[in-house]
């Protein structure tokens, strides 16, 4: 067993890692979210919709036509696309949560040596 | 993080746990005003949609001005009316007669009202969360406090 003070520098250098991922997939899960709103009510706006209506696609600075039915499927795909990426960012959040929880028992603990 | 759903007595917090809950609270509140701030600004910006097709569709003439830029423009001239391209979001755009673009626009400022309420019962709650926690730290610093001056903590 190495010098308890390093490990303990040890382990809070990689708790402050895990809380930074932890904030980032935090931030990534939000923005998913924001897109999912977003697109539900895309979606929500194109039952509204038929046919007939003239649908077109901001592709950079030009607006392309789309047929309803393509475009009423792209958004149905990236909602779900979106909903399996905020499935896979949420058991990142909760990995990271326990693997930080263990590394603040281990940091108590060695605090606790440390201090005897 | 978020409020823990089990159920903390405040009263057996230490105090710098309760400083630290008061802490993220206070980020909390923050976070929600802001989400709600933004929301009225959206919310603003949409009505501006309805009313600029309420002015369009009560005009008479055909004669516009073109923005280029927000100091920039050239005088147009309509060509279709009652013909909206309107941005329904990620970037799909619709052609739309006036009374369906106003339709689309009042479906989200509704949407955006029932959010904003949402938002607004949070932070009614949020408060009263951070008014206990005050109140309780308060407490705590009087019982400690006399605790230093040797006398035995005061029962509230």
């Amino acid at each position: 067993m190495s010098d308890p003070r390093k490990q303990f520098e040890e382990q809070s250098l990689a708790f402050n890692t895990q809380q930074q991922n932890l904030n980032e997939y935090i931030s990534v899960r939000s923005k998913l979210e924001t897109q999912f709103q977003e697109n539900k009510i895309v979606l929500t706006e194109f039952e509204n919709l038929n046919d007939e209506s003239k649908i077109y696609k901001l592709t950079g600075p030009i607006l392309i036509p789309q047929e309803y039915g393509e475009a009423k499927l792209n958004v149905t795909k990236r909602i779900e696309f979106i909903q399996e990426e905020i499935k896979r960012i949420e058991t990142k959040i909760s990995d990271e949560e326990k693997a930080m929880e263990a590394t603040r028992d281990k940091l108590l603990a060695l605090r606790s040596n440390i201090e005897q | 993080m978020s409020t823990p759903s089990n159920k903390v007595d405040l009263g057996s917090l230490s105090p710098q746990q309760l400083v630290e809950f008061r802490k993220s609270i206070d980020q909390e509140i923050n976070h929600f005003t802001q989400s709600l701030q933004a929301l009225q600004t959206a919310q603003s910006k949409l009505k501006d949609c309805v009313t600029s097709v309420d002015n369009l569709e009560k005009s008479k003439s055909e004669d516009l001005l073109v923005p280029l830029t927000s100091s920039l423009y050239l005088p147009g001239k309509t060509i279709k009316k009652n013909e909206y391209l309107v941005d329904i979001g990620t970037g799909y755009f619709v052609e739309k007669s006036a009374k369906d673009a106003k339709q689309v626009y009042d479906f989200k400022i509704k949407r955006l009202d029932e959010d904003a309420k949402k938002l607004k019962d949070i932070l009614v709650q949020k408060n009263e969360i951070l008014n206990t926690v005050n109140l309780v730290l308060r407490k705590k610093m009087i019982e400690i406090e006399s605790q230093q001056q040797g006398q035995p903590p005061q029962k509230v």
